[in-house]
């Protein structure tokens, strides 16, 4: 089944991008020694609820991914299995994207990974400094996905995890939250919002002073985006603009909203998905610290449930564990990275974190997984 | 407490029907591996008000372990008695709150990296009880329709594109009366059913108010505002209490009576008013996002009774539901947004396709017949025996010939 969807989304993006087979063109001799750039960095983007292919890749469902299929992947590697094999939760699935070791924590629960994350490894192998790591995730239950609790690494090498909501509820300082409300939801997959993490005012504006952003400002502009991802995606600019941090994740969750059965909703968050993920890539494009010397990453931390499997409800979760649901998919996009190349081989999320050390030069010694060699 | 433990007083909580079924199969269920037993007393402690077709179903599987010889049972147990349970699942009140260990039970599987060997174990039970006690078919070939687009001048999506391979595409149905003699059709096939006051055989959901049905079992969204509005105060509170998770929220949820929402039967009314009062909380306490879209619970609920009540007729008439505010405020029953007419068709659409799916599940599968129609409209995709896949008609028809495709 995971092979098939595999084979699929490879003939649906030949049919729509023509793209080409990977093992047709090259052997995958390690193209980035020759030409690796000083200052590589990475930014990575997950989605938190994942798009099935028949509402992305899938003929009817290309009309929701027009920004991907004409500007990005003609720009990529592309690579159609990734397979989770890990527990299906958000928090807990990007946790172990992060740590490149499958994480069993609750996935509702304030707790931190138990295995060291991608950004310790970084810091601590790379002598980095904090400010040179950052997360921007959507959720205040992701408020400790920054470091581990691994005796060998923590909180000391840890990266800087900006919630943007937390900063918007901050900023709103007790005013009426009535024209903001809509930039703070929370997750979709329970109903019970995890609480805002408490911040000392201090820290706000410490945050806003590293962003460059007049809360004021910060107040003025976030009236004017549509959701929560457009919160997020506009603070990773701002951090990109000020901070320029060598390695900065990205996590979505817009599509999550198919949570709540509306499938319209849905779609509406692939397709906001899709121009945001454009807008990311535009951002490093148009950046002179990140042009030339960045590799950004896109990937889904799983699938939803089939319509055809009986146990679950279609789109609306991902709770059978089934192919569908832990068979997704992967862009890579960079100097040295091939372009409008295709692989087929099932990798395992896990591969991420490998393959992040080997192109940023540090060793993730717990990750599990291995590199792409496709990418590196 | 393992189950060779279980005595007749351990049941003293189920309500009557529940404490008599699982009473008279101790000696079995004393046998069954714990991740078994703790399932089936799921549905054990909730015969009361089950459907018919699912008491069937339970009584049918006791029947059958029980005839089984130990060593044919254990064998048939095998593979839930070898997943790896820890001390804690013991300890839990698996029966007096089977939904409680099931919670406890899928995050263990989760968390110990077991629950794709469960499925494949669960899976494989299902299909074996399938082949020994397959559901009887029904009496009637089955009829789906489902009725989209309420408040739509005009739509701008291609509709019915997963259904228009099945089936054939009508672009010009005279919409004129075509809702009402829907209804009448649908209470027709009532009316001509000797059973069907007793089996919840014809069904008729709305995502708004309800038009006067006769016969048949009726659900509706705006019929269930006063509930809607009581659960999610409820939830409110539970919420704001604290330390309140997800898992312990469902728990609390789905140990909720008809009675805590306002869903009170009537003195002397039918048993059967009972049932039906817990499946429409069931709507809402297992559907997710069932409380705060219209479109969610048609799709939902025309999914459950499918699934749970199997019924030989299922309307279901879409309304405009509520559009996207902040999650909190609809969670917590702030004023309904204004409708979204264009999304909801687009929800509707795709549930339509969910219903036809869910009904090709049941037994009698090759006999379907299946109509969706957008509302008000000339627009509509017929699906039965006989009927030409993947095709188009562009002959004009009113509703009675279109039912007459279907007959």
């Amino acid at each position: 089944m995971a092979a098939k969807q595999g084979w699929d989304r490879r003939e649906f993006l030949r049919a729509a991008a023509g793209t080409a087979a990977s093992s047709a063109m090259f052997g995958f001799s390690p193209l980035r020694a020759l030409n690796r750039p000083r200052g590589q960095k990475a930014v990575v983007v997950t989605f938190g609820g994942g798009a099935r292919d028949e509402e992305t890749f899938a003929p009817d469902g290309q009309e929701n991914i027009p920004r991907m299929l004409t500007e990005l992947i003609p720009q990529s590697t592309f690579f159609t299995q990734v397979i989770n094999h890990g527990i299906l939760g958000h928090y807990v699935a990007t946790a172990s994207l992060a740590t490149g070791a499958y994480e069993t924590l609750n996935n509702f629960a304030l707790t931190p990974p138990q295995s060291p994350t991608v950004f310790e490894y970084f810091r601590k192998d790379l002598k980095r400094p904090a400010q040179d790591t950052w997360v921007v995730a959507p959720s205040n239950g992701f408020n400790k996905i920054g470091c581990s609790d691994n005796h060998l690494y923590g909180p000391n090498y840890g990266a800087q995890v900006l919630l943007p909501k937390q900063l918007l509820t901050a900023a709103m300082g007790g005013r009426s939250g009535i024209d903001y409300e809509h930039l703070l939801r929370d997750n979709y997959e329970s109903p019970t919002s995890t609480p805002t993490p408490q911040t000392q005012a201090e820290d706000i504006h410490k945050t806003a002073e590293i962003l460059k952003l007049s809360l004021d400002d910060f107040r003025s502009h976030a009236q004017s985006l549509a959701s929560p991802d457009e919160l997020s995606v506009f603070i990773a600019r701002q951090l990109m603009q000020q901070q320029a941090p060598s390695l900065l994740w990205i996590t979505l969750h817009d599509i999550d909203i198919a949570h709540s059965g509306a499938y319209s909703l849905y779609i509406d968050g692939i397709r906001r998905s899709d121009r945001l993920c454009a807008e990311i890539w535009q951002a490093i494009e148009t950046n002179p610290e990140y042009k030339g010397r960045t590799t950004m990453f896109i990937l889904p931390d799983f699938g939803r449930d089939s319509d055809l499997n009986p146990g679950g409800n279609g789109f609306q979760h991902h709770r059978t564990g089934d192919a569908l649901s832990r068979t997704t998919w992967m862009m890579v996009m960079g100097p040295g990275v091939r372009q409008n190349v295709v692989v087929d081989r099932p990798v395992d999320s896990l591969d991420l974190v490998p393959t992040l050390g080997s192109l940023l030069g540090f060793s993730p010694k717990l990750a599990k997984g291995q590199p792409l060699r496709e990418v590196l | 407490m393992l189950p060779a433990q279980l005595k007749t007083t351990d049941f003293a909580s189920y309500p009557p029907q529940a404490q008599q079924v699982a009473t008279a199969h101790l000696a079995l269920l004393q046998q069954l591996p714990l991740a078994f037993a703790g399932i089936l007393l799921r549905e054990v402690i909730a015969y009361d008000w089950r459907f018919p077709a699912e008491r069937r179903q339970v009584d049918g599987q006791l029947t059958h372990l029980g005839a089984m010889t130990a060593t044919e049972l254990t064998q048939r147990m095998q593979g839930f008695a070898g997943l790896r349970l820890n001390s804690d699942l013991e300890r839990t009140k698996w029966v007096t709150n089977p939904s409680g260990f099931m919670e406890q039970l899928t995050a263990w599987l989760w968390s110990t990296h077991q629950m794709e060997d469960f499925k494949r174990i669960a899976d494989s039970y299902a299909a074996y009880l399938s082949e020994v006690m397959p559901s009887p078919p029904p009496s009637m070939p089955r009829l789906g329709i489902v009725v989209a687009g309420q408040g739509v001048a005009q739509a701008d999506y291609p509709l019915f594109r997963k259904l228009r391979p099945q089936g054939v595409h009508l672009t010009r149905v005279k919409p004129e009366s075509g809702l009402q003699i829907l209804m009448e059709a649908a209470a027709k096939r009532a009316s001509d059913d000797p059973q069907a006051a007793r089996s919840f055989a014809h069904w008729y959901i709305d995502g708004g108010t309800a038009l006067a049905s006769s016969g048949l079992t009726q659900v509706s969204y705006d019929g269930l505002a006063q509930t809607r509005t009581m659960l999610l105060n409820r939830t409110q509170q539970l919420i704001q209490s604290g330390g309140m998770g997800p898992e312990a929220l469902r728990s609390l949820l789905a140990q909720m009576k008809p009675e805590d929402v306002g869903l009170v039967s009537k003195a002397g009314a039918p048993p059967d008013e009972s049932v039906l009062n817990h499946f429409q909380l069931s709507l809402l306490t297992e559907g997710s996002g069932t409380q705060i879209f219209a479109t969610t619970f048609v799709q939902w609920a025309a999914r459950e009774c499918l699934r749970r009540a199997q019924p030989e007729t299922v309307l279901s008439r879409y309304a405009p539901r509520q559009e996207m505010q902040p999650m909190n405020a609809m969670l917590s029953g702030a004023k309904a947004a204004a409708p979204d007419p264009r999304g909801s068709l687009v929800d509707a659409d795709m549930g339509a396709y969910y219903t036809w799916l869910n009904m090709t599940r049941l037994p009698g599968a090759d006999q379907i017949r299946f109509l969706a129609w957008f509302e008000g409209h000339q627009e509509a995709v017929v699906i039965g025996p006989g009927l030409p896949r993947g095709t188009s008609s562009d002959s004009p028809m009113d509703m009675h010939q279109v039912l007459k495709l279907l007959a």
